[in-house]
Formats: C-alpha cells, structure tokens, sequence
C-alpha cells in the first residue's frame, strides 16, 4: 500500500465527497429560504388580494436573489469536482 | 403572438437537436475515451487556446502580448452593435410621435418605460435621473447576450492554422471576465457618484450610520467596505453561474446519452433537456433584470443622503 502512488486517487475521492456534500447542502439552503419566501408572500397575498402584484414582484425578485447565492455554490462543486 | 410562439419552441427544441448532433461529431479526448469535462470546456468557454487570430501589441523580453480573437472576442462587439441598433432604433421612432408605434416599437417602450417607472425611479430618486441610462444600457447589453448564448452551436468552425475546431457557443456572460468587467463598472460608478454627491471623504463617513458609539465606527466601517467589495461580488458571481450553470446541466444531460449508451435515455434525456432549455429563456431575462436593478440599487443607496 503506497501512500504516494494513492495520493492523486484520494484527492480524486475527497473532491467528489466535498463536491457533492457541498452541493446537497447548497440545495438544503436555498430550498428553505424560497419555501419561507413562497410562504410569505402566499400568506401576505392572502391577508390583502390587491397587493397581489406588488407581493409577487417582491417574491420574484427576492427568490432570485436566494437562488443566485445557491448557483454560486453549485459553481464552486462543479469547479471542485472538474479540476 | 403565434410568431412568438414559434420563436419560443424554436429556440427551446433547436439546442436540443444541435447538441445532440454535436455531440456525435465532438473530437475525442485524447484515444482513450470520451472525456466530459474537455467536451463541457470547449463548449462553454472562451477559445484562447485555438484563437481566430493573433494580433500582437508588444514584445516583453522574449514573449510577445497579444490580442487573441476568440469567439467571445468578436461575440461581444456583435452584442454591442444591437443594443446600439436598438437605441438608434427607438429615437428615430421619436422623431414622430404621433404615427401609430408599430409592434416592435412597441414592445421596446413598454419595457423601458416598466423599467424606468417601476424599478429606476423608486431606487434612484431625482437626482440619479442621469443613471437611468446606464441601467438600461447594462439591461439591454446582458439580455442580447444571453438569449445569444441560447443560440446553439451549429457547427464547428476551424481557426486557420489551428488544429482543433472552436464550437461557437455559450455566452459570453458565461465568461467571468464579462461579468467581472460590468460588475467593475457599476462599483467604480457607485463609488464615484457618492463621492461627487456626499464629498470624497463625507461618502466614506456616511457609511458609518449617525449614532453609532465612538469604540463601534472603525468595526462598522470595516463591515460597510467588506458589504461594498461582497455586494460587487455577488453581482458578478450571480450573473456568471446563473449563465454556467444552465449550460452546463444542458449539456451535462445530453452527454449523458453517450455516457450509459443505452436506446432509452435518449428520449427521456431530449425531454429534460427541453425543460431546462425552457427555464435558461426566463432565467436569461430575469437575470439581466436582476443586475440591472441591483446595479440601479447600488448607485440610489450611495448618492442618497441619509436622514432626509
């Protein structure tokens, strides 16, 4: 058993494990924040109906925001995984 | 409205069938297997290794810089041309306006009009009326770049004297570098429009809110310049791998086929893709309309004086 000649295979495997625990993690995240978004605006939605355009815009906007944090983390997995 | 329709389908079903073509005729790694990561690369990034050409600037010593034409090298100025062509467009439509707008006209003002009413004007006040421009111009700039990148690769086209051939596709806000050179110009323009409205070192102490106990200013300070450098950041991050990242899982699916070589994938990995392709047409649109209003935040939060 040559800890050397192991050496590049281990980091292959670390990086996969990383990778995809990151990105399972990631994905946690944002799926929380956009279900507590959704929930929000559904349920300012429901209290006043004539703000409903208004509350979608801001939902909208905000879930882009929450899922742009989320891709960036998925680019570092998929950065991690490629080199 | 069936044109668009038929734009729409188009444009999702067409990257579907190219990629699936492409991928048959995608040169091989290097002889011993089909590599995913070379076929993702040259997909998605920029082609510095095999350049349309070279056109060199100086000589340092023994090495010579460059100029590399690559595909996102001339993609870009292409981009540029249209949203000049569109702004030449809509103020000749101005030179009469009482003849009936016609549909693309039209379709044009009411965007900028949304925009600038809804989301410029709340944001940047009376006096950044002069920023509107630039926020319509980044609108406009990544949203043609975008849909461009939807725009599948066709087929490959050989550089002279190189040896490979360059599949011209992506976009070229998939590039970090075109990111990063807007993200650059929206933070150096924040932090010079607040400096020419709040004074150069009145700018850096309004960071600081009013009340804050003495022994706290330097820890707010440091926060306030990390949040300046993290926002800029993460405008860039944002647009880049929102770009990436729907190219990739396109590609990513197809190449799946080749991977398990097996008849039932195919059909089911087309129709996936179809979704994702559908998702990446309002992702590209929604994502200009994100950097643009973040960038119009920006600027409002640095030349609006505080407690007015």
């Amino acid at each position: 058993m040559d800890l050397a000649a192991l050496a590049p295979a281990i980091m292959k495997f670390g990086a996969f494990i990383g990778a995809t625990i990151g990105a399972g993690l990631a994905v946690l995240g944002v799926g929380l924040g956009l279900g507590r978004i959704g929930s929000s605006a559904v349920e300012g939605i429901s209290r006043q109906p004539e703000a409903a355009g208004k509350i979608q815009t801001n939902m909208l906007l905000t879930a882009v925001l929450v899922e742009g944090v989320g891709i960036i983390a998925l680019v570092i997995c998929i950065l991690a995984i490629v080199m | 409205m069936r044109y668009i329709a038929i734009i729409v389908i188009a444009l999702v079903t067409l990257p579907v069938a190219a990629l699936s073509a492409e991928t048959a005729e995608k040169p091989h790694g290097n002889g011993e297997g089909f590599s995913l990561s070379t076929a993702l690369f040259t997909e998605i990034t920029d082609s510095f290794d095999h350049p349309f050409a070279r056109i060199p600037l100086f000589t340092i010593g023994k090495s010579t810089v460059s100029v590399s034409v690559t595909k996102h090298f001339i993609l870009m100025p292409l981009v540029g041309l249209l949203v000049l062509a569109t702004m030449f467009y809509l103020a000749r439509k101005l030179r009469d306006p009482f003849k009936k707008p016609t549909r693309l006209q039209s379709l044009f003002e009411v965007v900028l009009e949304y925009l600038r009413a809804e989301v410029y004007e709340p944001v940047l006040g009376e006096e950044g009326r002069r920023f509107h421009l630039l926020c319509f111009t980044f609108f406009l700039f990544i949203l043609y770049s975008n849909l461009l990148g939807m725009i599948p690769p066709f087929a490959p086209v050989k550089p002279a004297g190189e040896s490979e051939a360059v599949w011209i596709g992506g976009a070229i806000t998939g590039n970090l570098a075109t990111t990063a050179g807007l993200g650059i110009i929206t933070f150096l323009v924040f932090n010079i429009a607040g400096m020419r409205a709040k004074g150069a070192l009145g700018y850096w102490r309004d960071l600081v809110p009013h009340g804050t106990p003495g022994w706290m200013v330097p820890f707010t300070l440091l926060f306030e310049v990390v949040g300046i450098l993290s926002k800029t950041i993460a405008l860039i991050m944002r647009l880049f791998a929102n770009m990436i990242g729907g190219h990739v899982a396109i590609i990513l699916i197809l190449l799946l086929i080749l991977k398990f070589q097996s008849l039932p994938i195919g059909p089911v990995a087309v129709l996936v893709d179809l979704a994702i392709s559908a998702l990446e047409l309002f992702v590209a649109v929604l994502q200009a309309y994100i950097f643009s209003f973040l960038s119009a935040m920006f600027i409002g939060l640095a030349i609006r004086k505080h407690g007015a």
